[in-house]
């Protein structure tokens, strides 16, 4: 059979097919491109995250064709396309009753009656004008196009104006109760505590009404307050111990901020016996270690009378404790917490107890003293290392002005 | 094989055609669609059930048509009394040359060409059942003996919608062995000022023969030649699926309203019936608009409705209309859908409705005066 016959349709079929194709195309391109850049849209102003709306614009535009094209492509192919039987089928609804589906089908049928049917189907095909074959277009069709179409451009337009800042999108950041919120929790190890800490005035903040900072409440990536290791009497402070069991090797400074903060913290401030006091309380010479180097040195009996610790002391000024009186610690029996050796026996254990009482004015008094000449005669310490020697040299002068009970202020 | 038709065939066919429509409307006024059916019908080789209020020439309409194809007729009358031996006959015993006694069946009625089973519903399911081989498959048996019926073979049957007492309904058996169920409308005002002035001068039948039996039969054999394309059959047989609830082509209409659906029968007598029609519109192939003119008749009596059409008075032919209108292609004439049609028949009820009302408050004027 001739299918030239048909030929005179297809052009305008075919035209028709890429129309719907493109519309089609249009709808489902404008719909992925409206989707995307929508979510990205939003979460980039909830979150306030430019690079997210800049990657949703992209996205969006690039899947957007590719899924309008590939959409588009298929369906003319696979649907509109116009194939012999397609165009028969269309030029059948022109009024041919069948005429042409059936010729193409018995094409090849030799009989008579088949003969007589395609020089009919011929007849009446030669007949149809090809502008008869109007565009069929479902309305629904035009409209989803027309409307994804407006939306998908609007939607791109606003948020290339948005991505360059000549609009602000009408969304702002979630508030603040809306993102997650982070713990972040200081526990001590050893004697000392975990104080607040301003930078601005470089001092200590020991108590505040208004907000703990041993276990902070800090919203998502936001920096937490920083805080201060703040070592009891007769202990310093080490370092922070991280939650992996570590000490944090970048950060031995007792000042501690966490910056950022995107999960749940447990920070331990460590805090030991410094080690010369140990090894006097040991009875060993600088060079030897501790005998028990991990554990804190143990509290101090308070009900033990002070001539049991005093009494069989050495001769003043000896840097030589015995077991009896392992501070070595200069006494005059009586308790006067003035009547202190020298030199580094002065941190001896045995010294701090005047009559069942705690006395480290002695202690805070040669630290402080090594401090302010530290600070004075030492030209190498920087701006930072001399104000933070500073601050705690006022740490200690508050601790000695408040701990001290025992009346040991006037040796001051 | 089937033998191949040449072009006298179709000539002769349409020459034919157009001759014996030409003498049938001699007699019979109007009923275009009906004469137009019930000719595609016996050309296709069907039976026909003609259903219409009395009066309308459903007998005079079968009567000519006997005459046309010049054809030997038969009338059977129905009644409750009617045995099945009065319709397909009888052995009885004569005598014979030498004295001796012998059965010899005697014929009945049915061995005619064409049989007019006028008021088929009034003879008994027994009597009725007698012509289900003889519809079927032309051949009537007697006492264990088959005989076969002169081809061609037909039954145009009658039967009155209204009057029901006395009546025995036709078993679905029986309906689906009809091709066609013509309903037999009342003529317009013209065609029966016609009828009237024709039957004013003379009541005697004028038409002449037009066709014979064997050209019946050329005819059909011409027209089964027709072709039919695949999309084409698919439709139609589609459209007999879709008249049972339970299947996977049911429309909604069918789903609704119909308790059981049309059997294959319904789809050889589309497409058969199809071929005769496209060959007397002049073409060579069938088209969906042949299959949706002709699905009425060939599907409105092979539909058993359900009590919900009944209840809201949808009619077969109501159904139809729906499934044409959901799956129809082609020039689907005046489908529509479910929802119109139980708004027009909760129109009609609430019609209804309105005249009692009127009706009893003209009763209650009327009582009181």
């Amino acid at each position: 059979m001739d299918k030239s016959v048909f030929s005179k349709f297809v052009a305008r079929i075919k035209k028709e097919g890429i129309l719907k194709s493109l519309l089609y195309g249009l709808i489902n391109g404008f719909a992925v491109n409206f989707l995307i850049l929508t979510v990205c849209y939003i979460l980039s102003a909830l979150m306030d995250n430019d690079t997210l709306l800049l990657v949703g614009l992209w996205l969006s535009i690039g899947l957007g064709l590719a899924v309008g094209l590939s959409t588009g492509l298929v369906l003319y192919y696979k649907k509109f396309r116009p194939t012999t039987k397609r165009v028969a089928e269309r030029v059948d609804g022109l009024g041919l009753e069948e005429r042409a589906i059936t010729m193409l089908e018995f094409e090849n049928d030799e009989s008579y009656i088949a003969m007589k049917q395609r020089e009919d189907a011929k007849k009446k095909l030669d007949e149809v004008d090809t502008q008869s074959i109007k565009f069929n277009f479902a309305k629904s069709t035009i409209i989803a196009a027309s409307v994804l179409t407006v939306i998908g451009l609007a939607m791109t337009t606003l948020g290339v104006l948005t991505n360059y800042n000549i609009i602000k999108p009408p969304l702002g950041p979630l508030d603040s109760y809306e993102k997650p919120y982070m713990e972040v929790q200081y526990l001590t190890e050893g004697d000392g505590t975990v104080v607040g800490y301003d930078p601005e005035s470089n001092s200590v903040i020991l108590e505040d009404p208004e907000q703990a900072f041993d276990y902070q409440i800090v919203i998502f990536e936001e920096d937490a307050k920083p805080v201060f290791a703040m070592p009891d009497e007769g202990w310093a402070f080490v370092g922070w111990k991280l939650e992996d069991g570590n000490i944090d090797e970048n950060n031995s400074d007792p000042v501690r901020q966490e910056l950022a903060v995107k999960a749940d913290l447990i920070i331990t401030a460590v805090f030991q016996v410094p080690q010369d006091t140990e090894q006097g309380s040991a009875g060993s010479s600088d060079d030897e270690p501790p005998e028990d180097d991990d554990e804190p040195p143990a509290p101090p009996d308070e009900n033990a009378p002070p001539s049991q610790n005093f009494e069989e002391s050495d001769e003043p000024g000896e840097n030589n404790p015995s077991e009896d009186n392992p501070g070595n610690i200069e006494s005059n029996g009586n308790g006067d917490p003035s009547d202190t050796g020298s030199g580094s026996d002065r941190y001896a254990e045995s010294s701090k107890y005047l009559n069942g009482e705690t006395a480290y004015q002695d202690d805070y008094d040669s630290r402080r003293d090594d401090g302010e000449r530290e600070l004075l005669d030492n030209p190498n310490l920087t701006d930072e290392q001399r104000a933070i020697g500073e601050s705690y040299l006022n740490n200690l002068g508050a601790g000695v002005d408040t701990g001290n009970t025992d009346g040991s202020k006037s040796d001051n | 094989m089937s033998e191949q038709v040449n072009e006298q065939q179709i000539v002769r066919f349409s020459e034919q055609i157009k001759n014996i429509l030409e003498q049938v409307r001699r007699d019979v006024i109007g009923q275009n669609e009906v004469v137009e059916g019930t000719i595609i019908a016996m050309i296709a080789g069907g039976n026909v059930l003609l259903e219409g209020v009395p009066g309308v020439g459903k007998t005079r309409l079968v009567r000519t048509l006997g005459r046309v194809f010049s054809l030997p007729f038969s009338r059977i009358q129905f009644t409750p009394d009617l045995m099945p031996a009065d319709v397909t006959g009888t052995n009885i015993i004569v005598r014979d040359d030498s004295g001796n006694s012998k059965f010899q069946f005697q014929k009945g009625p049915i061995f005619s060409n064409i049989i007019l089973a006028d008021e088929i519903n009034r003879a008994t399911p027994k009597t009725q059942s007698a012509l289900l081989e003889a519809m079927q498959e032309h051949s009537v048996t007697v006492m264990g003996e088959s005989r076969k019926l002169s081809e061609p073979f037909f039954v145009l049957a009658t039967q009155n919608p209204i009057e029901q007492d006395g009546t025995y309904p036709l078993p679905e058996a029986q309906m689906d062995r009809f091709m066609f169920k013509l309903i037999v409308p009342m003529p317009s005002m013209t065609e029966l000022m016609d009828i009237v002035n024709m039957t004013q001068k003379t009541m005697a039948e004028v038409a002449d023969a037009a066709c014979t039996g064997e050209q019946l039969l050329e005819m059909r054999k011409t027209a089964n030649q027709i072709l039919v394309a695949e999309d084409v059959m698919r439709y139609a047989m589609t459209l007999c699926s879709a008249t049972h609830p339970d299947s996977e082509f049911a429309t909604q209409a069918a789903k609704k309203y119909v308790r059981l659906g049309a059997s294959p029968r319904a789809g050889q007598a589309l497409i058969s019936a199809s071929k005769v029609m496209a060959l007397m519109r002049g073409r060579e192939n069938v088209s969906y608009n042949d299959i949706n003119v002709l699905a009425y008749p060939v599907l409105r009596h092979r539909m058993k409705l359900n009590f919900e059409a009944i209840a809201e008075r949808i009619s077969a032919d109501d159904v139809i209309k729906m499934m044409l209108g959901e799956i129809g292609k082609g020039n689907v004439r005046g489908a529509t859908d479910i929802g119109e049609v139980a708004q027009k028949a909760a129109e009609e009820e609430v019609a209804s409705q309105n005249n009692e009302e009127q009706t009893e408050q003209k009763k209650r004027k009327f009582g009181r005066k």
